[in-house]
């Protein structure tokens, strides 16, 4: 089955790839990605261990950090991040981080978030999935 | 112990997966506004986003507004300072994707419209210490510094910026970064800010604007959790050090009810001002707000049905001093005779008082060979503190006062014994906490007195 769920589109362009589901808060920072093999390494994490590179990333909301936009934009120069987010809530520092690794890298890094239905009861790890940024579309396939 | 330099370790380079394509003209960039807005903005404003006031500020402006809109700002408010974190390279790394970013907005002629002040740096310059750097990484220190001197950043380089040259007034508006600064500017001087990321601290000192939502908001700083301290704690005799400690209970008993503006109620209105820094930055560093009303001191709370703006305490806790017993012997982690192979003073950073203080219980004696003491400030408190001679006093003594991150300090090795009269970052274990003349003994007899 095949569903289309309507969100607010953050950031632009357009992505799909395998959904990595967090049920918990994530944060760059609180969980210690690490930005050579970009899998968190916190005991805490929920997703301790399991490579994020490539996914798209669905989770809950993060935490207010001063840092944590700038690991992800560490992790997307370096190719180590997930290709997408898409969130309940979004945090401002991710927004600005995406619009950065455009201007800077040129790549495009789309986020939506507010989803008609909840992503996290919707989307599963390791459905595959396309996020359109543009017209903030998230399509399960 | 070794050497400092031996025992540092250096990672493994940077394993870089993909090349990356560099940086590119803005021009045809999709993530730059031409539609319609959802915030209102001043013609000012609006003049900015059209580049009319150069490719910096429109950048800088853009990301405003786009991250504003994600968290429901309706508007920009003007803000008056700004305060940067990070300063410091945060890695051994050789490219940092943030100090492109400082590099950018430089490159494309990014100037400081507003005070701003910057957190520390990643080592002292001078020494290259305390812990001991790369080439690669001080060549990213300087590259940084230069960077940010370039966009006109006040030199301080420290986490209390509101001691000297960043003191915003009553009800101003602000852009702070580092969260203890932040929660001080909203506490104590009762500015007004958000924990701000990086980039929209960064875009604030570019623009003089930042987001319109969270902590400059009357509605949003109206308190929720009521806390009481018993008069059994006996906070008129109690030292800074002892407020780290305070800070870090109440932070974690704060968490634990989930308030986000607690109110606090038992503080001593003629608390020190070194000690009320100790207190506001413990309190954040486990709790996270950005706000504490704190009856008799914070502006806006002379009344505790003030900082309520006259509503109900959504929950009421006390302050157990017993609890706070607990904590400190939880965190006085090393029994008499463990070795002490590090004393760090100054995380956050250390106060004139508190120097002085350190000085006057130093003098006259020695640090032992096989121990180091290392005291972190900001560059004008360590000139102020060089100038009264507590610099040589202490040096003398076989300490070091440091120009950089105390908190670095405590990361650099796990292996060693490190102990400090800051509850902020003592965890027990191996980083342990006691009060400043028990650190002092440790530090001269090289062992747990």
């Amino acid at each position: 089955m095949r569903i289309v769920i309507k969100g607010r589109k953050l950031t632009a362009g357009t992505v799909e790839g395998e959904a990595l589901v967090s049920q918990q808060r994530f944060c760059f920072i609180r969980w210690q990605v690490d930005p050579v093999t970009g899998e968190p390494t916190h005991p805490d994490c929920e997703l301790v261990g399991k490579e994020i590179t490539g996914k798209v990333l669905v989770f809950p909301t993060g935490w207010a950090t001063t840092g944590g936009g700038a690991m992800l934009l560490d992790s997307i120069k370096h190719g180590t991040a997930p290709i997408a987010f898409v969130n309940r809530e979004t945090e401002a520092q991710y927004v600005a981080c995406a619009i950065l690794a455009e201007l800077l890298y040129g790549k495009k890094f789309p986020i939506v978030d507010r989803l008609e239905i909840d992503p996290l009861k919707e989307i599963k790890t390791g459905d595959y999935i396309v996020v359109d940024g543009d017209k903030g579309l998230v399509e399960v396939m | 112990m070794p050497e400092v330099d031996e025992i540092w370790t250096h990672p493994e380079p940077f394993n870089i997966k993909r090349k990356c394509i560099g940086v590119t003209n803005c021009s045809g960039a999709t993530n730059i506004i031409e539609g319609d807005l959802h915030m209102n903005l001043t013609k000012e404003e609006e003049a900015i986003l059209r580049g009319e006031r150069g490719e910096a500020q429109k950048i800088a402006m853009n990301l405003l507004v786009k991250a504003g809109e994600a968290i429901e700002a309706e508007s920009l408010v003007q803000v008056c300072s700004a305060h940067i974190h990070p300063a410091m390279p945060l890695s051994e790394y050789p490219e940092e994707a943030f100090i492109d970013v400082v590099d950018y907005f430089a490159s494309l002629g990014g100037r400081f419209k507003i005070i701003t002040t910057l957190n520390p740096e990643g080592c002292d310059q001078e020494y290259s210490l305390p812990v001991p750097r790369t080439p690669s990484y001080l060549a990213k220190q300087s590259k940084l510094t230069e960077l940010y001197k370039r966009m006109g950043a006040i030199h301080v380089w420290g986490c209390i910026p509101y001691f000297d040259l960043n003191v915003p007034r009553y009800g101003e508006h602000v852009a702070w970064g580092e969260n203890t600064a932040a929660a001080y500017a909203n506490t104590v001087l009762g500015a007004r800010t958000n924990i701000e990321p990086f980039e929209i601290a960064l875009a604030a000192a570019l623009t003089g604007r930042a987001p319109n939502c969270g902590m400059h908001l009357d509605e949003n700083r109206r308190g929720d959790v009521l806390v009481s301290i018993e008069e059994t704690m006996q906070l008129e005799s109690a030292t800074p050090s002892d407020y780290t400690l305070l800070g870090k209970y109440l932070g974690n008993k704060l968490v634990a009810v989930n308030s986000k503006t607690p109110v606090i109620k038992g503080i001593p209105r003629n608390i020190s001002p070194e000690s009320m820094k100790n207190l506001v930055t413990c309190m954040t560093g486990d709790c996270g707000a950005p706000l504490y009303h704190i009856v008799g001191i914070t502006p806006e709370a002379r009344t505790v049905e003030e900082a309520f703006q006259d509503q109900t305490p959504k929950e009421k806790i006390k302050a157990d001093p017993h609890e706070m017993e607990k904590l400190r012997r939880q965190l006085m982690s090393f029994s008499k005779d463990d070795k002490i192979d590090i004393v760090i003073f100054g995380c956050p950073h250390y106060h004139l008082n508190e120097i002085k203080r350190l000085a006057e219980l130093l003098k006259g004696n020695r640090v032992h060979k096989d121990t180091q003491l290392w005291l972190c400030t900001n560059t004008s408190i360590r000139q102020q503190a060089k100038d009264l001679g507590y610099v040589d006093t202490i040096e003398s003594a076989g300490g070091k006062v440091f120009r950089a991150c105390g908190y670095m300090c405590y990361k650099f090795n796990p292996e060693l014994n490190i102990l400090s009269d800051y509850a902020f970052v003592a965890k027990g274990g191996k980083t342990g906490y006691a009060p400043t003349d028990t650190c002092i003994k440790a530090a001269i007899e090289g062992r747990m007195p």
